[in-house]
């Protein structure tokens, strides 16, 4: 299917960029370990979809889109709630910057 | 009771219509340690202040909120020798005639902390306003177990040891049921007082939206979810 060979470009320029990204930004070695093993999951899924089908018969879900699905909502939900911590952190430290400098400047 | 222990502290938001009659008031009541805390304000509340009045006066560079502006004002309070502490707002619905019996309470009756309450005395408070207020008492009371007439009050008196220790930390409106939840929680010696609220068509219009108020018990949910 055409679909499989275009996803398949477009995630080997992702690891490529990955690769290159780390050899020069040089990020931690464990992100771009843990990026390449998810983006290459991805790809043998791509080429070997059975392999979604038979999880989902083993957990009972059915089809195996439909594990594919809920695995990103509970990946977005938990992706959403560490926005949202980190969002909290950046505004009490706002405040804290904010409260420093009125504190300087009252008269 | 030496008036110059009090530190009245103001948070300003959009006030510079009402703000200098308010210290003029207070000071007038010999009230003359005044910290006025000027928001972030769209309008010229802070020369205003600067200009008409002898206030403490400084200036959140962005908006936080009332909570963070309470919380910075008590600070200044404290770093200049505070014995009391007085949470005021700055629209004008408050009445300087009800701080001398609530620091004479706050001071004889040995409180942490005292509250002013609308509920307790006659107060011509319209309906929304009214329900709006009553859903809140039974929200803090399942919150944080603790029982008043009055949530939602800013009229609020307090020792500098009871400031230090409450510490706000929700930066917006939250902060009101943050310190009923802390008063609790540290176990504060409280009382509520009646007090009087000028309802104006002005602090009308400033005042909290029903919808607001939603996105308020919203967030200390949430908070207290993660505790």
């Amino acid at each position: 299917m055409i679909i499989q060979y275009v996803a398949t470009g477009i995630i080997a320029i992702i690891i490529i960029q990955q690769i290159v990204k780390f050899v020069k930004d040089r990020p931690t070695f464990f992100k771009t370990l843990v990026m390449s093993i998810f983006w290459s999951m991805v790809l043998v899924l791509i080429w070997f979809p059975g392999i979604m089908d038979w999880l989902g018969e083993i957990t009972g879900v059915g089809r195996g889109v439909d594990v594919l699905i809920y695995l990103s909502i509970i990946f977005l939900f938990y992706y959403v709630l560490r926005q949202n911590s980190k969002i909290d952190k950046l505004e009490k430290d706002i405040t804290k910057l904010v409260r420093e400098m009125a504190k300087s400047n009252a008269k | 009771m030496n008036k110059s222990d009090v530190y009245i502290t103001i948070p300003m938001y959009n006030d510079e219509k009402m703000i200098t009659k308010v210290i003029k008031d207070l000071n007038s009541k010999g009230y003359n340690n005044v910290v006025v805390v000027d928001d972030g304000s769209k309008d010229n509340g802070y020369s205003v202040v600067k200009k008409n009045t002898k206030a403490i006066v400084t200036r959140h560079v962005v908006n936080r909120g009332q909570g963070a502006a309470l919380q910075t004002g008590m600070e200044i309070a404290i770093d200049r020798g505070a014995k009391y502490i007085v949470h005021f707002d700055s629209d004008g619905q408050h009445d300087v005639k009800d701080l001398d019996h609530m620091l004479k309470t706050l001071i004889e009756g040995k409180y942490d902390i005292v509250l002013g309450s609308r509920f307790l005395q006659e107060n011509k408070i319209p309906l929304k306003k009214r329900i709006v207020l009553k859903g809140g008492i039974v929200f803090t009371y399942i919150l944080s177990g603790i029982w008043l007439t009055d949530v939602h009050n800013g009229l609020r008196v307090m020792t500098a040891e009871t400031a230090k220790k409450l510490n706000l930390q929700h930066d917006r409106m939250e902060h009101a049921s943050e310190i009923l939840d802390k008063v609790k929680s540290l176990n504060l010696k409280y009382k509520e007082v009646p007090v009087t609220i000028h309802y104006t068509d002005y602090s009308q219009a400033k005042g909290q939206s029903i919808s607001n108020s939603i996105n308020i018990a919203m967030k200390l949910i949430s908070s207290k979810l993660r505790e």
